[in-house]
């Protein structure tokens, strides 16, 4: 879990991501810390905790939320391919300084799964990358590709209004 | 070594905050990259994005209130799960089972060496010490041990007293010693060859259970046989001249009315 929050913070920020707004997501993280209190885990040490926490808020959020679309999004700026795949525009970064957290979390939450979950795991909550795996259920191949789906899809979605990217 | 595509993939995989450099595949992945400018400049396009977009997502603070319900939820969760460990960390369930093995040896010991309860000791040492001395240092009295209590008043010894089922018990001499300053009577019977010895229990320290015997050995090698129980305040032993444990429980129960 991420050193910059307490863990439990980093766990509400992942349901933001996943349900949107604050008022569920805080329900959901209380709901599932919850059910690990009454039901843990058969092995309760703090790493399969972790992992069935996030498991059970995005299993939860997932039942609750209409699915999002399952392939991902088509980069607005046409990408290099790469070994097959499609790169991450080059300087990706200039695209988000100037946006609004509001925007990127609603950019964050319009991703395809399993990127979205990953993506957020990665980046909010620092989890590594065995962990983002077992609880997402990918393998490392699988993993890999959901994040670069998820970067450049969340790129795209935020070009079209990031005034000074150049096309 | 390893090959672009898994480096490209480990890469894809790292966490912007730099807690992977150590790992062994990143530290791979990351000379394929220094060797490939193209992965080089893909992996640097990534880390900025990734950054960025954390820097923006984690700019949007959690309500104090929100933080205070979630950190006492994860404090009971936490408590929760450090009750569960200490029945399941194998290290307390090793120092559990060898504390109950502790425990039981201790009580296997303390139970089957009746000789190591308080005051046996010097019981055994006693009746040793009665055992020297030969017949001519006894008062000739043909009498039943129930009679003797009178007797040993009127040699300023109170309190000698048998135990039910003793009291017909043919005693053919009697007298008195003292072993570390303790007054003891000593009434010697005829059939089978057995001494009874009566003092206070409390100085030697005994401790006995009413109607309970505690038996003890004594003589060369243990041989010879005794066995102690508690009147009130006076203790009780038979001990006999030329008998182990099994025959002085044989002796005990020759006598009719005589507790078990």
């Amino acid at each position: 879990m991420s050193d910059r929050d307490p863990w439990e913070q980093s766990l509400l920020r992942f349901a933001r991501i996943l349900v949107g707004e604050e008022a569920p997501a805080r329900q959901l993280t209380l709901e599932v810390l919850e059910a690990a209190t009454t039901r843990p885990p058969a092995h309760a040490d703090a790493g399969e905790i972790g992992k069935f926490l996030y498991r059970e808020l995005r299993r939860r959020a997932l039942e609750r939320r209409p699915a999002t679309p399952a392939t991902p999004a088509t980069p607005a700026t046409p990408a290099t391919p790469v070994n097959g795949s499609v790169d991450l525009a080059p300087d990706a970064a200039a695209a988000v300084h100037p946006l609004e957290t509001d925007r990127i979390e609603a950019a964050f939450r319009d991703l395809p799964e399993p990127g979205r979950s990953a993506l957020a795991l990665l980046l909010l909550d620092g989890l590594d990358a065995d962990t983002i795996a077992r609880v997402l259920g990918l393998n490392d191949a699988d993993l890999a590709a959901a994040l670069h789906g998820a970067r450049v899809a969340l790129h795209a979605a935020l070009v079209p209004v990031a005034p000074e990217v150049q096309p | 070594m390893m090959t672009l595509k898994t480096a490209r993939q480990v890469l894809r995989a790292y966490r912007p905050s730099g807690e992977d450099d150590e790992e062994r595949d990143v530290r791979a992945a990351l000379k394929v990259a220094g060797r490939h400018p193209v992965l080089e400049a893909e992996f640097q396009n990534q880390l900025a994005f990734d950054r960025a977009i954390a820097a923006k997502l984690e700019a949007n603070p959690v309500a104090p209130e929100t933080a205070a319900d979630l950190a006492e939820a994860a404090q009971r969760l936490e408590a929760r799960r450090r009750r569960r460990l200490s029945f399941r960390d194998p290290a307390m369930l090793a120092v559990g089972l060898a504390f109950l093995f502790l425990i039981g040896v201790v009580g296997w010991v303390f139970v089957g060496q009746g000789s190591s309860f308080a005051g046996m000791q010097e019981v055994a040492e006693m009746v040793e010490q009665g055992g020297r001395v030969g017949p001519d240092r006894f008062t000739e009295l043909e009498t039943p041990a129930g009679t003797l209590a009178d007797w040993f008043v009127m040699q300023n010894f109170d309190g000698f007293a048998v135990p039910p089922g003793f009291e017909a018990a043919p005693v053919v001499g009697v007298r008195q010693f003292k072993f570390e300053e303790i007054p003891v009577a000593v009434a010697a019977v005829a059939r089978p060859r057995a001494m009874f010895y009566v003092f206070e229990a409390q100085p030697l320290g005994l401790t006995i259970p009413a109607d309970r015997w505690r038996f003890g050995a004594y003589g060369p090698k243990g041989r010879n046989a005794f066995a102690v129980r508690q009147l009130g305040p006076m203790a009780f032993v038979v001990a006999l001249r030329d008998g182990d444990e099994a025959e002085l429980k044989t002796y005990l129960a020759r006598w009719p009315d005589a507790p078990r």
